[in-house]
Order: structure tokens, then sequence, then C-alpha cells
């Protein structure tokens, strides 16, 4: 009797044990990762432990190199702001060509202003000529000043060496007259080329122009620059006129005028 | 009795044979999947670990501090070599020592007066060519012709003589105006030349080349100035050599009248 109703009580109770079984499976296969996340595994304190490891070498070999490579690179960054490359300084620099501007214009209208003094015609052509700053005008020069002080006189009123000697130094008066046209010519670009090269340098972030210590074209000096040198050469040329026209080489000071320029400008050029 | 005990244990025998395939897949499962999946996890992940650790270590921790001793080394090289703070410094007190010295003696030297004459017109012409003032270039004809006389009239001179005069006159006049002219720019140039030293003073290394490119264009500015004194000075002198040359021309036609002259008076008793 207990044997039966043990055995309808199994038959009842089997499908749900089997549940029951398939259930404790199923729960023994899913702690394993609820286990981990407790800590309570052993693959998971080695998670840990590794996970330290990486967070201490994150904090001790990429942190500090990268912390003291920003502080670095900040410490450059303030040196050149503040020492090499401040503000405060190029903003003067470029106010300063503004004010150099401003000067360079006023002192081309100085230069400009009229000077002529002949009043008769003769003498106020040959005046023309020689202050017009045209070298273009060099026929004109020799035409005017033959009108003005007379050609060679003919071979029956003087002997031919003294004939010789009056033409030669008709040709020297002449040729200094047509150099001063010359130099009067180039200082006028000069002038040209110091107030376009000043515009330059007002919008300049750094002096491009400083060869050969600036960045660009240390070999040679870049076109615009080029007129800032060609003064050298009108030193020579000047030096070469002066000396044909006194016959004698000044040494101490080439290309200088000796007499006739204000102290001012000898001053200034020698701070 | 017996008969149910067999009968039992035979009833258990065959759900026993039944439960045994449930029995070996749940064994299979677990014995498995779960336990190779969670042995090779753990491999893997050491050996990720371990692959982490020596890439930081190695390749990102090495690179990071070469990283790091050369930006030092370039922030020292800049800072002691290149542009040192205290290099810079001394400079910048060396021009400022240098304008204290000279500044003052330049000054000096600038202020003295050259006047030198004594009479009325002559001081006053003296005073106006030495004034530096361009306003000024319209009075010095008329000073000019007061102190030096103007052209003989036409009835006193012969026109050659009169345009000798007249040009060695103007020559004259336009040196003195072109004086006037340049020593007015020169004042302004000195003001420039005070500018740059005192901006010198004050001079950056990344400004410094934007001042000596300004120095330079003054420096052209300058040489211009000087080049327009020196075309004036030239004009001067040849006019000065012309007017000598003129003067042997006309010896040599006096000459030569009186020469003609001579022979007439000889030829008619």
């Amino acid at each position: 009797m207990k044997l039966s109703v043990l055995s309808r009580l199994w038959k009842v109770l089997r499908n749900a044990v089997a549940v029951v079984c398939g259930l404790v499976i199923v729960i023994a296969l899913l702690p394993s990762k609820a286990r981990s996340q407790l800590g309570l595994d052993p693959c998971c304190a080695m998670m840990q432990v590794g996970l330290n490891t990486i967070s201490g070498l994150l904090r001790n070999s990429v942190a500090m190199p990268l912390g003291s490579i920003q502080q670095s690179q900040q410490q450059s960054a303030n040196f050149e702001q503040q020492v090499v490359f401040p503000m405060a300084a190029i903003t003067q620099a470029r106010n300063m060509a503004l004010q150099f501007e401003g000067q360079f214009v006023q002192m081309r209208q100085l230069f400009q202003l009229p000077v002529a003094s002949a009043t008769l015609p003769m003498s106020q052509m040959l005046e023309q000529s020689l202050l017009s700053g045209n070298p273009g005008a060099m026929p004109q020069i020799t035409s005017n000043y033959s009108a003005l002080y007379g050609t060679v006189m003919p071979p029956a009123n003087a002997p031919q060496p003294v004939r010789n000697m009056v033409d030669m130094t008709d040709a020297e008066a002449q040729a200094a007259m047509k150099k001063a046209v010359e130099i009067d010519a180039l200082a006028n670009l000069e002038l040209q080329a110091a107030e376009q090269i000043n515009r330059q340098l007002q919008s300049a972030a750094r002096c491009f122009f400083c060869w050969p210590a600036g960045p660009f074209n240390r070999a040679s000096p870049p076109s615009g620059v080029s007129g800032a040198n060609r003064h050298e050469h009108l030193h020579y040329r000047r030096n070469r006129a002066e000396t044909r026209f006194t016959g004698k080489e000044d040494t101490s000071k080439a290309g200088r005028p000796r007499a006739g320029v204000p102290i001012q400008l000898e001053l200034n050029e020698a701070k | 009795m017996k008969m149910k005990t067999l009968e039992l244990l035979r009833n258990f025998q065959h759900r026993l044979s039944r439960s045994k395939r449930w029995l070996f897949v749940a064994v299979i499962t677990l014995c498995l999947i779960p336990s190779n999946t969670r042995a090779d996890g753990i491999g893997d992940i050491l050996s990720l670990f371990h692959t982490i650790t020596s890439t930081l270590q190695g390749p990102i921790g090495g690179a990071l501090s070469e990283m790091r001793k050369l930006s030092a080394a370039a922030n020292n090289f800049r800072q002691q070599i290149i542009w040192p703070l205290a290099l810079i410094n001394q400079t910048r007190a060396f021009v400022s020592a240098t304008r204290a010295r000279y500044t003052g003696l330049m000054s000096q030297i600038e202020g003295i007066k050259n006047n030198s004459a004594t009479l009325a017109l002559p001081m006053q012409l003296e005073s106006m060519f030495r004034g530096a003032q361009s306003g000024s270039i319209g009075q010095i004809p008329s000073i000019y012709a007061q102190v030096y006389q103007p052209v003989a009239l036409a009835g006193n001179a012969r026109p050659v003589q009169r345009n000798l005069m007249d040009i060695d006159d103007a020559m004259s006049m336009d040196s003195l105006k072109t004086a006037m002219v340049s020593d007015q720019t020169t004042q302004s140039m000195l003001t420039l030349a005070d500018s740059l030293e005192q901006q010198a003073t004050t001079a950056a290394p990344g400004s410094a080349s934007m001042v000596t490119a300004q120095a330079r264009v003054a420096d052209l500015e300058t040489q211009a100035q000087l080049a327009k004194m020196l075309a004036a000075q030239l004009r001067q002198e040849a006019t000065k050599l012309a007017h000598q040359n003129a003067l042997l021309k006309q010896r040599s036609v006096a000459t030569q009248n009186l020469q003609n002259q001579i022979q007439q008076v000889l030829t008619h008793p």
C-alpha cells in the first residue's frame, strides 16, 4: 500500500524533480560570472591584480612623463611668449614702423621743395636740368652748359694745349653735373625703397628682411631689400666721382663728402 | 512482498536508464563547456595583461621617457644657449649704459651754435640758413641779394657775364636751401634714431630683427639724404669749375681781340 502510494507520488513529482534539477544546473552555471563580480573567484582576483598593475603603470610610466613633457612644453611656451617673442615688444616695433612712415613721407616732401633760384633764361634752363633728378635729361645738360659757358675756343684763338685743357675742364664740370643728377635720381629711389620696406615692416609678424640673420634668403637679399645695400655701390661711385673731380682720393672717409655736410648728418651716421 | 520489491527495482532500473540520458547530457555540459571556457579565458586574460604591461613599460614608457628628456634638453638649450636671459638683460643694460654715456655728449655737440656773422644783414642770412626751417626757404633769395648784391643790370655787364653771375648765385642759393632742408630732416632722423635706441633697450630677441630692419631702413634714408647733399655740393663745385673755364675762354677771346687790334694798329701807321 505504501509502495504504491510512493510510486504514484514519484510519478507525479518526477517531472518537477527533472525541472528542478535543470534549474539547479542552470543556476550552477550562471553564478560563475556573478561570483567573479563579487571578487570571490580566483580569476577575478587575478584580473584585479592585473588591472591594478596596469593602472600603476599608466600612472608611473605614462602619466608622469606626459605631465613632465607638458610642464616642459608649458615652460618653453611661457619662455617664448615672455622672453623671446613678447607681444608688447613686437607691437612696439610695429608702432615704431608706423612712426617712421610718417617721418619718411615728411622728409621726402621736404626734399621735393623747389630750390631753383636762377633768374635769367639761360641759367634757368641749365639749373632746371641740374635739379631735375632725371637721368634722361643728360643731353640737355650738355647743350645748356654750352649755351651758358660757351664752347671750346676756335683753333685760331688759342694754342692746341690750351684748347685741350679747356675741353677737358668742361668735360669734367659737365661730368660732375651729370653725376649730381644721377645721385639725385638714386637718392630719390632710395627714399622710395626706404618707405616701401618700412611699409612692409608694419605688417610683418617677424622680420623676414633681416638677411642673413632672417629665415629667408640667407644667401642673397630679398629683391625688395637690394636697395638697402645699393648705397654701398653708391658710396663707391660717389667716391670715384669726387676723386675725378678733385684729383685726389679721400681714403679717410670713403665716399663721404669732405665739406658742406651738416654736422648732424655726421653725428647721426656715427650713432 | 518479494514480487513487489522486484517490480519496484525493475521500475527504478527502467527509470534510471531514462535518467541516464539527462545525466549524461548534464555531465557533458558541465565538464566540457564551462570548464574549458574558464580555463581558456584566464589564460587569455593573463596573456593580455602581460602584453599590456610590457607595452606600457617598453615602447610607450620608454618613448615617453625619451621624449621627456629631449623636451627638457631642448628647453635648456633654448634658455641657456640660444636665448640666455642673463645675456639678454646684459645687452639691454649695455644699450642703456651706452645711451646714458653718449647721448648727453652728442646733444651738447649738436647744440653748439656756429653762427659767426657780425653785421646785421649777414647775421640775418646766417641765422636763416642755419635755422633748419624749410619754411624760410622763400626768404633766402631776397636776403641773399641784399648781402651779395643782385645780378648786374643789362647795361652794366655783358650777357655772358650776367649769366655767369646768375648761375653762380643760383647754385649757391640752391645749396643753401638744400642744406636747410637737410638740417631739418636731420633733426627728424635724430629723433628717429633716439626712438630706435629706446626701442633697443626694451627689445626682445623676437623683436630685435624688426628693430634691426628699421635701423637699416633709417640708414638707407640717411644715405639718401646724404646723397642729396653730395649732389648739391657737386653741382656747386662743377659750377665753380665751369665759371673758371668760362673766364679762360673769355680771356682767350679778349686776347685774340687785343692781338687783332694791335695788328691793325701796326698795319696802319
